[in-house]
């Protein structure tokens, strides 16, 4: 059985990413379709598609603004990753295991710059180039993605 | 801005001109280009292709009212302007012109 509502999450990601002119009919249809009887990963699917096309849209429209979204990007969470991962270094004792302290304090702290990078990219405008810097850099993966995009709903 | 039609938009300025106007928006577009080449068509796609032929001049579109059944959001209606219908017939044209005189498509449905 189909939940009452649509997936909260890619509804306020859609609206905080794409584009009014766009995601405003666009969600509109979608939740006409999902209370129709649609899934919630068909939902899903169809708010990711319209990110990746928006993001692509971005690019080809706005290159400038597009490469100063990744430089300032990468700056922000690189340097923020070097910088917490480098004092967490300090703290964490030798005889903590290698994998505990990789998973435990590491990743966590990276994750953390990959959302501060994107809250800071996602201040600049448009908004929209937040998906440009989440589809980009892959020595980050997906859990990078996910966080950079989880900085839009802050 | 490119003045080239792709095809994936003759499809959906075709899908537009088959609608009324208050039947021709995101869903009934997509569901129409579906039923008539059999073909899925992501919403998302269709908008991004409208807002394309919008910008070209060759739709436009207006909002309409809001219901609680789309959760509070308006529908955005969309007609072909009298460009687009000139831009479909010109498409149509040039394939025509590319089809005739090659033996291999003549005489079959395939």
């Amino acid at each position: 059985m189909t939940p009452a509502n649509p997936p909260a999450f890619a509804t306020k990601l859609l609206e905080s990413l794409v584009p009014a002119r766009m995601s405003e009919a666009l969600l509109g249809d979608l939740i006409e379709q999902y209370e129709a009887g649609r899934s919630r990963r068909w939902y899903c699917q169809q708010v990711i598609l319209a990110l990746v096309i928006s993001a692509g849209r971005e690019v080809r429209t706005n290159k400038l603004q597009a490469v100063r979204a990744v430089l300032i990007g990468y700056l922000a969470g690189a340097s923020l990753s070097y910088f917490t991962t480098s004092l967490a270094g300090k703290f964490v004792g030798a005889d903590m295991a290698v994998y505990t302290a990789y998973y435990v304090v590491f990743l966590p702290l990276c994750f953390f710059s990959a959302v501060v990078s994107g809250w800071i990219v996602h201040r600049l405008r448009p908004r929209a180039m937040v998906l440009v810097w989440a589809g980009f850099g892959p020595r980050r993966g997906y859990r990078g993605s996910c966080g950079v995009c989880l900085a839009a709903l802050v | 801005m490119s003045d080239h039609l792709k095809d994936f938009e003759l499809m959906v300025l075709l899908a537009v001109l088959r609608l009324d106007e208050e039947e021709a928006y995101g869903v009934p577009i997509a569901n129409q280009i579906e039923q008539t080449t059999g073909r899925g068509a992501a919403l998302a796609s269709v908008y991004a292709a409208l807002e394309r032929l919008e910008d070209k001049g060759w739709v436009s579109s207006r909002l309409g009212e809001s219901t609680a059944q789309r959760g509070g959001r308006a529908k955005r209606h969309f007609r072909v302007t009298a460009t687009g219908v000139r831009r479909v017939r010109e498409a149509k044209g040039a394939l025509v012109k590319m089809w005739m005189g090659i033996r291999e498509l003549q005489g079959g449905a395939t």
